[in-house]
């Protein structure tokens, strides 16, 4: 993955917003961020080493929440074309299993919110 | 939570009658910019029309996991309805339901029974296949693996 793109974040600044068009995913390799519901409410952390965005493997996907810096940020940048890529290049049933994983994700939280 | 609701289901029969190839089509891209076909609806159908999976047949009142099992296999639902049983829960869950997949990638026993209550029509997601897969990934795409997997983990 070392041929993907760094992109340097400062604190407060927004990554990505609710209603953007989900095109990229997200390795924190620096910092942390916050979680932003669409009314502007925080809701959870995301600490370094772990992932955001996700949803980009959906290509044509919609942001569900903003992303906002934490202190300053550094981060992996993957388009949805590349991860797709990717994926494939390691195994065509990794794609299978990272959208199952998505849905079993949809799923809990349907159960959890309902 | 003891309420025998249907928590999580997507519209098989209307998905199915889609088609295999409806995501890559003109009318699937207009559905998907719009919003009519949400998020669970697009994994479902590109999961169900999957040639890389298996798909089976349980039938009305056996148990396709018991509490404290370790899984084998993970599944998707693809028609039917099975019932989980957890502790004081007991719920139902339709078709789009994947059952076992974090647990088992990371190696932890079932913590609910699920069991058919109709004939099931699964996917089965088989862990030595994935396993495989897994020890060959590179750091950071493993850890992106993790960490939807610790967020469907999470109580």
């Amino acid at each position: 993955m070392s041929e993907f793109t760094v992109e340097k974040f400062m604190d407060g600044q927004f990554i990505c917003k609710s209603g953007d068009p989900a095109t990229h995913l997200y390795f924190l390799q620096e910092g942390e961020v916050e979680l932003i519901s669409e009314t502007g409410q925080f809701f959870g952390r995301i600490p370094q080493g772990q992932s955001f965005g996700e949803a980009a493997i959906l290509k044509g996907g919609i942001r569900g929440a903003s992303i906002r810096a934490s202190g300053d940020v550094v981060c992996k940048v993957i388009s949805n074309d590349q991860a797709t890529d990717l994926l494939t290049s390691y195994s065509p049933l990794l794609v299978v299993i990272m959208e199952a994983l998505l849905l079993q994700q949809a799923m809990n939280n349907a159960v959890k919110h309902s | 939570m003891n309420d025998n609701a249907l928590k999580f289901s997507v519209d098989a029969e209307r998905l199915s009658k889609l088609g295999t190839y409806f995501l890559q089509s003109k009318e699937g891209q207009d559905a998907i910019s719009s919003g009519s076909l949400k998020g669970p609806d697009r994994l479902f159908i590109a999961l169900a029309s999957s040639t890389l999976l298996n798909t089976t047949v349980v039938l009305p009142g056996k148990k396709i996991i018991e509490s404290g099992e370790q899984f084998d296999d993970a599944y998707l639902i693809l028609s039917g309805e099975i019932q989980i049983a957890q502790k004081e829960k007991s719920y139902k869950l339709g078709a789009g339901s994947v059952i076992g997949l974090s647990e088992g990638m990371v190696g932890l026993a079932s913590k609910f029974t699920a069991t058919a209550l109709t004939s099931v029509k699964v996917k089965i997601i088989p862990f030595h296949r994935v396993d495989a897969i897994i020890k060959v990934l590179p750091p950071e795409l493993r850890a992106i693996l993790i960490t939807i997997i610790k967020r469907n983990l999470a109580p």
